[in-house]
């Protein structure tokens, strides 16, 4: 912890800190990007372990699977199959993102490291999310594939 | 820094590895004096209102802690939240000390002389004790969570993000400033500076809850437990750390 930090919070009033503390509420009825905030990389595997409880797959195991630049491309296109389906399954927002954010690293993935579209839509229409997405996931690793589908991008035939 | 890198241990873990008698340990205890010196220094400074005592009794209350049966051996996850029981394990500090100092006690508070020993009085200083210790603990939390959010930013190159972010909210100016005079300092309109802003938000919300979550956290207890229920958890440690806080 930065002593930095500290002194700058010495100055801050109470009611600035119950703002900062409330910030972290999900109480707070502000509208909520699921789709961002699912950049925790382990309540994501567990929501999607929850989610693939019937056919035994492991959230993890996913994860690994569309953040690795080892995966053959048709893998990568079974698991934003699987994902796309999760999704439509969902029963909450917070496991629908969680499907919709591994459908999309399946493409950024196969974007990125094997400069493939495994999607029907074009890429053009995908980068402005896939920058935001780089830009404001907090987990690392996710926010690296979106970079490399977007350095990947132009070099994708259409 | 990822948000999943690098989370400081849950407090029971790290209370766990600081019993150890070895250097492990003693590196743990080392950890934990650093970790919650200042709200336990807080809270002393406000009973004996002396910074030099305050400083030697919080020293003496992190030698207690490690000593062989000494707070760490008797701290039990299941009793409760660990703030709960550092401020405990502060108030039975306090009251050795002032049974210690027994005749300066009795002139400070006559009153309370015959009502049952020292052993059993309730200070009067304690609830300004504990509102120090809670405000000093928040603080310390936000700061944490403050470090790691800058460390992100930086990384990611949000330096502007970060600038809206903490204008907006650490700004020392009573009022905060409006989202357009906080644009026209970037030179944007008060729309991007406002979503600038609050990916800030969103980095900052995760970190924290996942620092809450680790705070929470009873190390052996169901990892397993379902995110809906984990985060409603969550929810209840920050409004039981909003509650106590004034204006």
């Amino acid at each position: 912890m930065s002593e930095v930090e500290i002194s700058r919070l010495d100055h801050c009033t109470g009611r600035q800190l119950k703002e900062l503390l409330a910030l972290a509420s999900t109480d707070e009825r502000t509208a909520r990007d699921w789709l961002l905030e699912i950049g925790d990389r382990e309540q994501m595997e567990y929501l999607l372990t929850e989610m693939c409880a019937a056919i035994g797959q492991s959230g993890g195991e996913l994860l690994r699977a569309v953040c690795s630049p080892d995966t053959p491309v048709e893998v990568l296109v079974s698991i934003k199959s699987a994902a796309k389906r999760l999704a439509a399954a969902a029963d909450a927002p917070a496991q629908n993102a969680a499907a919709t954010l591994l459908y999309h690293l399946s493409i950024a993935s196969a974007l990125g490291y094997h400069v493939q579209n495994i999607s029907s839509k074009d890429v053009a229409g995908r980068l402005a999310l896939y920058r935001d997405l780089a830009a404001e996931l907090s987990d690392d690793e996710f926010a690296a594939i979106f970079e490399k589908a977007i350095a990947g991008a132009p070099s994708v035939k259409p | 820094m990822g948000v999943r890198e690098r989370f400081p241990e849950t407090s029971w873990t790290l209370l766990s590895r600081a019993r150890q008698q070895c250097d492990e340990g003693s590196r743990a205890r080392e950890d934990f004096a650093q970790r919650y010196y200042r709200p336990v220094y807080e809270f002393l400074l406000v009973l004996v209102q002396d910074a030099e005592q305050a400083q030697d009794l919080a020293q003496e209350f992190f030698t207690r802690l490690s000593a062989s049966g000494g707070l760490l051996e008797r701290a039990h996850p299941e009793k409760g939240a660990f703030r709960n029981y550092l401020q405990q394990a502060l108030r039975n500090l306090a009251t050795d000390y002032h049974r210690r100092n027994r005749k300066e006690a009795v002139q400070a508070h006559p009153d309370q002389a015959d009502a049952g020993g020292w052993d059993v009085i309730e200070l009067p200083g304690f609830p300004a004790a504990e509102a120090a210790f809670h405000h000093a603990w928040v603080k310390v939390t936000l700061a944490e969570a403050l470090t790691r959010v800058r460390a992100l930013c930086l990384k990611r190159k949000q330096e502007v993000h970060l600038g809206l972010f903490e204008a907006r909210y650490l700004g020392e100016a009573e009022m905060a400033p409006t989202w357009d005079e906080l644009g026209a300092r970037y030179g944007m309109d008060q729309k991007a500076a406002r979503e600038r802003a609050d990916t800030v938000v969103r980095h900052f919300r995760l970190i924290l809850r996942r620092m809450l979550r680790n705070e929470i956290e009873v190390p052996g207890g169901s990892a397993a437990q379902r995110p809906q229920v984990r985060e409603a958890a969550i929810d209840q440690e920050i409004r039981a750390l909003l509650s106590p806080l004034k204006d």
